[in-house]
């Protein structure tokens, strides 16, 4: 029975899992939610160094930003982590898959399917770049390079990390869930004006790897009832 | 080549090489520290019963000639990839009840790269599945209060397929 083997070795079995099935396996019993809980599970939610400079010879690791919170892609790359905005508050958080939507447009569109609600989960508390990364240096200066900046494409939408923007860090403790409140605060008064949306509109916005941060794409903007893709 | 007896918890008598035993760290650690001369004397192993140190000495046979593991411990391709060499996959293929004694007995023995193998077998067992089936295939009790019950189900919407 897997419950009687020491709990070390239960947490080198639960490591192995990702974030998905690591929120699957914290519903299971007591005692794998607490062992979830700790610093050694921690450590496997995010992207390493080491990732990076593997990119071609393992094809079945994830690679994204080093230091980076995983839920960007936790699954694979498909998959996204986003949210859902109105008047600069985050509604909802969500995880889904993005599937490219061929349409009448010159540049492909993508999708949110799949969407699951994880705006309670505690997983949202985990900070956004790893507090175990041992080379700091590196992720200072990737928090001093992540700006949040915005751009606008005719038909596409991409507030990144351009720089000069809006430093989303008030440390290396922020968490994913103080970030995302940021970004939709910070880039709700572009949005505004941008779109001309109104006060009730709703923004959907995922987060994708780019770089050494992530982009920030409004999918799906809903006003007064109509909702377009962007 | 020299030969060495491991004594099972059962009181069985294995004859073994003395380099397949020492892919065990616990063996390799015991047999230097007394000098090397144990031809005529069994290692007990109090732990692990026959059948469990058979399977674990067919694992160390197979794997005599293995480069060491890299020194770096946290290295991060252990932590992350579950996948698992073909033989190991069908090494593995026992009753849970086997697995987990395997699981133990490579810790107890401390051969890394056979524990590493087990709990990625058990992680395999988990991925994909809802917290329901992970009961099931586990055959673990749901034995959370109706509080934390419903804590949980409100945290973890995620979880709910």
């Amino acid at each position: 029975m897997v419950l009687f083997l020491p709990p070390e070795l239960q947490i080198q079995i639960l490591s192995y899992l990702n974030i998905e099935d690591q929120v699957h396996a914290a519903t299971v019993c007591p005692l794998w939610r607490t062992l979830l809980k700790t610093r050694s599970i921690l450590q496997t939610r995010y992207f390493e160094v080491e990732h990076a400079n593997k990119l071609g010879h393992e094809p079945k690791a994830r690679v994204g930003p080093p230091g980076m919170h995983q839920i960007i892609q936790y699954k694979d790359r498909y998959s996204v982590f986003g949210c859902i905005v109105q008047s600069g508050a985050v509604k909802e958080y969500f995880v889904g898959r993005r599937v490219p939507e061929f349409v009448l447009a010159r540049r492909p569109r993508e999708k949110v399917v799949d969407a699951k609600d994880i705006t309670r989960s505690p997983v949202l508390d985990d900070p956004i770049f790893s507090p175990f990364m041992r080379d700091k240096a590196y992720l200072k200066s990737s928090m001093e390079l992540f700006r949040v900046g915005m751009e606008f494409r005719p038909g596409f939408i991409t507030l990144r990390s351009l720089g000069p923007g809006l430093d989303v860090f008030s440390g290396q403790d922020t968490t994913l869930r103080q970030m995302v409140e940021k970004i939709a605060r910070v880039s709700e008064g572009d949005l505004r004006i941008l779109l001309q949306q109104g006060e009730k509109s709703k923004t959907r916005m995922v987060f994708t790897p780019h770089g050494r941060g992530f982009q920030v794409v409004v999918t799906e903007i809903s006003n007064m009832g109509t909702v377009w893709s962007v | 080549m020299s030969t060495i007896k491991l004594l099972s918890s059962d009181n069985a008598e294995l004859a073994v090489d003395k380099e397949v035993a020492e892919r065990s760290i616990l063996i390799k650690n015991m047999l230097e520290d007394v000098g090397g001369d144990m031809s005529d004397q069994a290692i007990p192993i109090p732990n692990v019963n026959e059948a469990v140190l058979r399977k674990v000495i067919e694992w160390c046979e197979h794997h005599k000639s293995d480069p060491p593991p890299p020194a770096d411990e946290d290295s991060d391709s252990r932590k992350k990839s579950t996948d698992i060499e073909e033989w190991d996959q069908k090494f593995m293929q026992v009753d849970q009840e086997m697995l987990f004694e395997i699981i133990l007995a490579a810790n107890y023995l401390d051969i890394k790269p056979l524990l590493d193998v087990g709990c990625k077998t058990v992680a395999n067992m988990i991925k994909g599945k809802s917290p329901e089936e992970i009961r099931k295939t586990f055959n673990i009790q749901n034995d959370f209060t109706p509080e934390e019950e419903d804590q949980i189900r409100r945290e973890n919407e995620w979880a709910e397929e």
